[in-house]
């Protein structure tokens, strides 16, 4: 329906704050999503110069438009390009640290122009997990037990929801040093290869945001394969 | 119709009603916004939604999300069960819950939240889980289903894992109250107890019935097959903690739902069955080896949004 304001004056009254704040609110709804047709001009006059297209970002793989963003990248198929997660940057396999790392090549940054946005975070990765069956250094002895924890990254490292993480086991073989070097066995065929995939939402206020993968390891080579990343923002 | 021109409010101006409802009156302009006193970009598709229909308002209305399970990421808290057992029917499903054992559902608040006819319910979920088992390779034993007999090369039989078993996982809700007591499966959801074959002794239920459910491998068998033998023993390799995540989407094309609460629960193990004569495919509970299975599940989340589709 066209604006009608909700409070009309009358002098002799008090003015107050509220009716005020009233008819602002009123307005505000109106011109953000109340415009029908009775309230233009009968005759076409709308050019598409009037419509506010999105705008797409080609570094972030992110579309922005007036009610939100959309998009996200991804790495894989044909064309893998492997990045790794590895023990040596978060804490040496040692089971009680607690350091996280964001995963290389996989973040990206936008901004949100709306108060209250609505997000969903979406991310899904393959990975080889190990081997690793080296000793020592304080690290989880038996190298079965050692895992790999991926997942979203929100924010900076510090701000990781350690519950989001998705777990992942080591290869449950050695590497062979004959011909053919590599491992004993294959990946799928040792439970050492991962496929996890999550989503996070989340309300957020304006601001500028990051988000990709994290993960803390307790493995020496973990190879991420395959891996995407997708945001859905809403602002209205 | 012209733009709106008014001179704006100055210092030691009196406030006059005629001149504050002016004001206001401005913004009623029907059948008057034109080019003329419309700029470049000034309109976005929101802005053409009619208000009253069904697709006028925010496009995701709602969100919310918690955290399930025994949270810890190191899993030194973990909840751990036995597979359900071969008594008819199958117990009732385990209910994700915290390590002191109490149910961690996510709710909706005193008044729940309403699914309308033009919206969508999105759910996900996802969950640290640790399949395993007691003794060596019990999958083999029996009348159990999961397992294919080879022969090793010199006329025995030889148990090869079909490494087909699962443990699934499904949401419900509770759309009576805000007290959480009368959970249910949401829509196109079993409960896995559906007498299917056999006379009421093969419980299960049909892939149509499963719309909610993720599932998660029980055990990991290998082997080195030889020109379809299986000459050496097979080995039993860990599942390991890995990851498990869902999602549901639940469209409303008329009336309306209104939603108190959201868990999530799994049972197992299960084996994949085809039933020949009714062409349906099915997830029946394998229950020759289910005594000796085990489910270990650490922390995780639930997360929901609420949006129109149109």
């Amino acid at each position: 329906m066209a604006y009608t304001p909700p409070t009309t004056f009358s002098n002799g009254t008090v003015l107050t704050s509220a009716s005020l704040e009233g008819n602002f609110d009123a307005l505000r709804v109106y011109l953000h999503n109340g415009i029908i047709a009775s309230d233009l001009e009968a005759s076409q006059w709308i050019q598409t110069r009037h419509i506010q297209p999105p705008r797409y970002d080609p570094y972030t793989g992110i579309q922005h438009g007036v009610s939100g963003h959309q998009g996200g990248q991804w790495s894989g198929g044909a064309s893998a390009r492997l990045t790794f997660a590895t023990k040596y940057t978060t804490g040496n396999g040692k089971p009680t640290t607690d350091t996280f790392e964001r995963m290389s090549g996989t973040s990206f940054q936008v901004e949100i122009l709306q108060p209250n946005s609505i997000v969903l975070y979406h991310y899904w990765y393959e990975a080889e997990v190990g081997p690793d069956v080296t000793t020592g250094g304080g690290q989880v002895a038996s190298f079965l037990d050692r895992l790999v924890w991926i997942g979203p990254l929100v924010g900076n490292t510090s701000l990781v929801e350690k519950n989001r993480l998705q777990p992942a086991q080591n290869l449950q073989v050695g590497f062979q040093s004959s011909y053919p070097i590599g491992t004993t066995k294959t990946y799928p065929m040792s439970g050492g290869y991962a496929s996890r995939s999550g989503t996070l939402t989340d309300f957020k206020p304006k601001g500028i945001y990051d988000y990709g993968l994290v993960y803390h390891s307790q493995i020496d080579r973990v190879a991420i394969v395959n891996w995407s990343v997708a945001l859905e923002v809403y602002y209205l | 119709m012209s733009r709106i021109n008014r001179q704006r409010v100055e210092d030691g101006d009196s406030v006059d009603a005629t001149d504050l409802n002016a004001r206001f009156q401005d913004y009623n302009q029907s059948g008057g916004l034109n080019a003329f006193n419309t700029r470049d970009a000034a309109f976005d598709l929101p802005q053409f939604k009619n208000p009253g229909a069904s697709t006028f308002g925010f496009l995701a209305s709602y969100q919310n999300s918690a955290l399930i399970g025994a949270n810890d990421y190191k899993h030194s808290s973990i909840v751990t069960v036995t597979g359900v057992s071969s008594t008819p029917p199958p117990a009732t499903p385990f209910i994700v819950g915290n390590a002191a054992g109490s149910p961690t559902p996510i709710s909706f608040g005193a008044a729940g939240i309403t699914v309308s006819a033009g919206e969508v319910l999105r759910v996900y979920w996802d969950l640290s889980v640790y399949p395993h088992w007691i003794g060596s390779r019990p999958w083999t034993t029996g009348a159990s289903v999961d397992f294919y007999t080879f022969d090793n090369g010199s006329g025995a039989a030889m148990a090869l894992g079909t490494n087909a078993a699962c443990w699934a996982f499904w949401l419900q809700w509770d759309i009576t109250s805000n007290a959480l007591s009368n959970f249910v499966e949401v829509p196109n959801q079993s409960d896995f107890r559906t007498p299917l074959i056999g006379g009421g002794t093969v419980y299960g239920a049909q892939l149509g019935d499963t719309m909610s459910t993720c599932v998660v491998p029980a055990f990991i068998d290998r082997a080195a097959p030889d020109d379809g033998t299986i000459p050496g023993s097979p080995d039993q390799v860990r599942v390991g903690w890995r990851g498990l995540s869902g999602a549901w989407y639940y469209p409303k094309t008329s009336g309306s739902q209104t939603i108190y609460g959201m868990r999530v629960v799994f049972t197992g193990p299960m084996a994949p069955n085809h039933n020949s004569s009714t062409g349906a495919n099915h997830l029946i509970h394998s229950v020759a080896w289910s005594s000796d299975s085990r489910l270990s599940y650490a922390g995780g989340s639930i997360d929901v949004v609420k949006q129109r589709t149109g």
